[in-house]
């Protein structure tokens, strides 16, 4: 009695399907330059490029840990207020405590890691909502940082903080090479590293990866420190660019980056993200707006567009959800 | 041998593929997806008031079947006549309205609410002020629970039931409506036998009423004990539909599933081996929690594969966690090849080669997103990268072998596992366990809701292993896989471990006396 056993036969593919995550956002940036190029005589100079590149590097540097929270299905919606608290604590230790350039940069962002700790912490230990959770340490945090501004009267940062995010590498900002190495680098390692691979299976199912070994609590609040670190030096870089304690620095951030993730291809369920994406997301964001603005359309419908990507974006990240 | 395939021993009774009174009529149905033919040509009846089971290996097109007597999915081609209607417009609502009902592997509860608004969702009963009518509520309630003798307070919250329990407010919930035709998919996976005696007397009940059932199981004895009529798919094909009297025999059913003879019984009893003599491998010692765990003691030796039993409540499931470090413990220590595990963590015991196959691979187990050799590398990732880095070729060489060890049913090894098969899809996560080289493999539930081709598959790789020097603990509510592959069975009942049957002591009746006792 012969029994069949049809399966052998078959082939076995070792392709892997391309995913279209980054390469769609990518696409559509790109569209977007030829449209404004075509348009306008100002927007596609090295000077407006340039300008648009300087502006989202010092976002880029926030975005990496919230990127690989995302990744994880956690949020880190404490990254504006961080962001903000960064600088005008080191201001703050600069102009009224007197205290040196790098060690106040390394006491305001030692801060900065412990609050990201004790929230991942937080989060771990009583497995509450990270979205939950952050929007307190956000309120909190922005409340602390508001506190600075309030006892510096305004007073403009000294000449060596404010020096920071003026530093050129053959005229060109070292932020902006920063942020295109760190794009390089961190993408690759992203898709060939082991160590952030857990990072997406944690993301799908956190249960999974515990079953076989990955130590997902220890990975959450590492990255919850990593994000607060990632936003405190992008604000410590800001706010050197800003001059002052300006309230309005990282006001909103929080949103801003979330759109620019999710865009980039990372999802509000997890399991899915990518660095290149994320800043390309920023990219296509700071394009829109510097188009708005050269078509001089007032700044209340600039909001309404971009609310109306956010809720694009999120619906193609909820239809992709569903497919799988 | 290719349509029908039971051989001139067999005396089973054909049953002819239509009556005139049939209250479904399905003609020709095609569907396809892609180049995939999932069913070609099927045609038969299911008469009412009947019990109708559709049997067929995963794959065989029942589920694609069941879909469009929902009104899921739309035929390519074909017919179906719902009593004597001819479906125009194959849409949920309209196989509702038509009175066909299914009750979901996945139940479709709503887990804040009690039984009695569970049973009535979308009828409350309101009084003249417009507001529930909770009284009347509790009452209709109360008749409907008193029909089947089954031990539920109106009130109680859902999510405070057993499985079992979930699953008779569901069928409750069909008949309050009215419903015509109750469809169950694989309605026992998660019960024990108690609980599923109880379903099938309730069925039985029902049927006596008019109520027609369309059954899908893959617990052959349970078929036989339940249906009227055994309808046999396969590769999308109808086969032949039985009736299922005193001449039909679980080899006919079988035989004709899978269109050839198995070579022995699927549950043939593994030879027993006298390991008392061997090293222990295996040993816990008083592993115990507060209101979940009594003291627990055993001892597992070279060579040896050992069972745990226990009806739903015992504690089964908590034990094979608490031992793999999923879940905590007040006290106990844990000694594998002569060494104290120390923090009893998943990380030390893959450390140790130790892993865990868990019970639900739809909950836990697979990334059902990400590729199967991305699955496959999981409990691995640090033997195949350098300095992190993963390497890609020695992935896809590992995952390949590991396909074709097991002959996982796949076109890629990128392929997502959600798009296999329930068989694939364990045998896809039985061979991550195996692939990380395994010294004990702690088995949740090895075959749960897989067909009876995929069964013995993974059986007698748990038989190939354990002769190669791998020490097994399998954890089963399946009681004939248990006694064909275990040297000595552990039984639990009440949280606690209440005796042990080893080598010819073995026996179903033994197993469930301890266990019931």
């Amino acid at each position: 009695m012969a029994i069949s056993t049809p399966d052998t036969a078959i082939s076995l593919s070792r392709k892997r399907k391309i995913s279209f995550g980054s390469l769609t956002i990518i696409l559509i940036t790109a569209v977007l330059f030829a449209l404004l190029t075509f348009t306008s005589e100002t927007f596609f100079t090295y000077r407006n490029i340039y300008a648009i590149l300087y502006g989202v590097s010092f976002q880029f540097i926030a975005i990496i840990g919230f990127t690989y929270l995302m990744i994880i299905g956690e949020i880190d919606l404490s990254v504006g207020s961080v962001y903000a608290f960064s600088g005008m604590f080191m201001g703050y230790l600069m102009v009224m405590k007197k205290v040196p350039l790098l060690p106040a940069m390394g006491i305001s962002l030692l801060a900065c890691v412990l609050m990201g700790a004790i929230t991942g912490y937080l989060i771990v230990r009583f497995r509450l909502n990270s979205m939950m959770v952050t929007i307190a340490t956000m309120t909190l945090i922005r409340g602390l940082a508001s506190n600075f501004v309030k006892r510096m009267y305004g007073a403009t940062y000294p000449s060596a903080m404010r020096h920071i995010s003026k530093i050129e590498v053959k005229e060109i900002y070292l932020t902006i090479i920063i942020m295109i190495v760190l794009v390089v680098v961190l993408e690759i390692l992203l898709k060939k590293s082991s160590i952030f691979k857990r990072l997406y299976s944690v993301g799908e199912n956190r249960e999974t990866a515990r079953i076989y070994g990955i130590k997902s609590n220890r990975i959450i609040i590492s990255l919850f420190a990593l994000s607060a670190l990632a936003a405190g030096i992008g604000g410590v870089l800001i706010s050197s660019r800003v001059t002052y304690a300006d309230t309005a620095i990282g006001l909103g951030l929080e949103f801003h980056l979330l759109t620019a993730a999710v865009l980039g291809g990372a999802s509000l369920y997890g399991g899915r993200g990518s660095m290149l994406g994320s800043a390309v997301g920023l990219i296509f964001l700071a394009t829109i707006l510097n188009g708005m603005v050269i078509f001089n359309i007032e700044p209340l419908l600039q909001q309404l567009i971009v609310g109306i990507i956010l809720i694009a974006a999120v619906f193609v990240d909820t239809s992709l959800n569903k497919q799988e | 041998m290719e349509s029908n395939s039971f051989n001139g021993k067999s005396k089973a009774t054909v049953a002819p593929a239509f009556h005139d009174d049939d209250f479904i009529q399905i003609y020709n149905i095609k569907k396809s997806y892609g180049i995939v033919e999932a069913l070609h040509n099927v045609s038969f009846g299911i008469t009412k008031g009947k019990v109708h089971t559709l049997l067929g290996e995963n794959g065989a097109g029942k589920s694609t079947l069941v879909k469009i007597i929902m009104g899921e999915e739309e035929p390519d081609s074909g017919a179906l006549l719902i009593n004597g209607q001819e479906i125009k417009n194959y849409s949920p609502e309209n196989s509702y309205n038509l009175g066909i009902s299914m009750v979901h592997q996945e139940l479709a509860i709503f887990e804040n609410l009690t039984v009695a608004e569970n049973i009535f969702p979308s009828r409350y009963f309101t009084n003249k002020f417009g507001s529930i009518d909770w009284r009347t509520l509790k009452q209709r309630a109360e008749e409907s629970i008193n029909i089947f003798d089954i031990d539920l307070e109106p009130f109680q919250k859902m999510d405070s039931l057993t499985l079992a329990q979930a699953q008779m407010v569901e069928i409750l919930r069909c008949i309050s409506d009215n419903q015509q035709i109750i469809l169950l998919d694989e309605p026992t996976s998660g019960l024990n036998n108690l609980e599923t005696e109880k379903l099938m007397g309730i069925i039985a009940k029902l049927r006596t009423e008019g109520i027609t059932f369309i059954y899908i199981s893959h617990r052959i004895n349970e078929v036989l004990q339940i249906s009227d009529k055994i309808t046999i798919l396969r590769d999308g094909r109808y086969i032949t539909t039985f009736i299922n009297d005193e001449n039909l025999t679980e080899d006919d059913l079988v035989n004709s599933m899978v269109g050839r003879e198995l070579s022995g019984s699927l549950y043939a009893k593994k030879e027993f081996v006298d390991a008392s003599a061997n090293p222990v491998l295996f040993k816990v010692e008083g592993l115990q929690k507060k209101n979940a765990l009594e003291p627990v003691s055993f001892e597992l030796q070279e060579g040896e594969i050992i069972g745990f039993f226990g009806l739903e409540g015992s504690g089964l499931n908590k034990l094979s966690r608490m031992i793999y470090g999923l879940e905590g413990k007040d006290a106990g220590e844990i000694t594998f090849k002569d060494q104290k595990l120390v923090s009893n963590t998943p990380q030390e015991m893959i450390k140790n080669k130790i892993l865990y196959l868990n019970n639900n691979r739809k909950q836990a187990g697979l990334l059902m997103n990400s590729g199967a050799a991305d699955n496959m590398m999981l409990p691995r990732m640090d033997d195949l990268s350098y300095l992190t880095i993963l390497q890609n070729g020695a992935i896809a060489d590992f995952a390949e072998k590991y396909i074709k060890l097991f002959s996982i049913v796949i076109p890629s090894i990128f392929e997502k596992p959600r798009n296999l098969s329930g068989g694939n899809q364990q045998k896809l996560m039985f061979s991550m366990c195996s692939g990380a080289d395994p010294d004990l493999m702690i088995v949740n539930e090895p075959t749960r809701g897989i067909d009876v081709g995929a069964k013995s598959e993974i059986h007698k790789f748990i038989l190939n292993a354990s002769n190669k020097g791998t020490g097994f603990l399998i954890f089963s509510s399946d009681l004939p896989e248990l006694v064909g592959l275990c040297d000595r069975i552990h039984i639990l009942k009440n949280k606690a471990l209440v005796g042990v049957l080893q080598g010819d002591a073995i026996n179903e009746e033994a197993i469930l006396a301890l266990a019931c006792g």
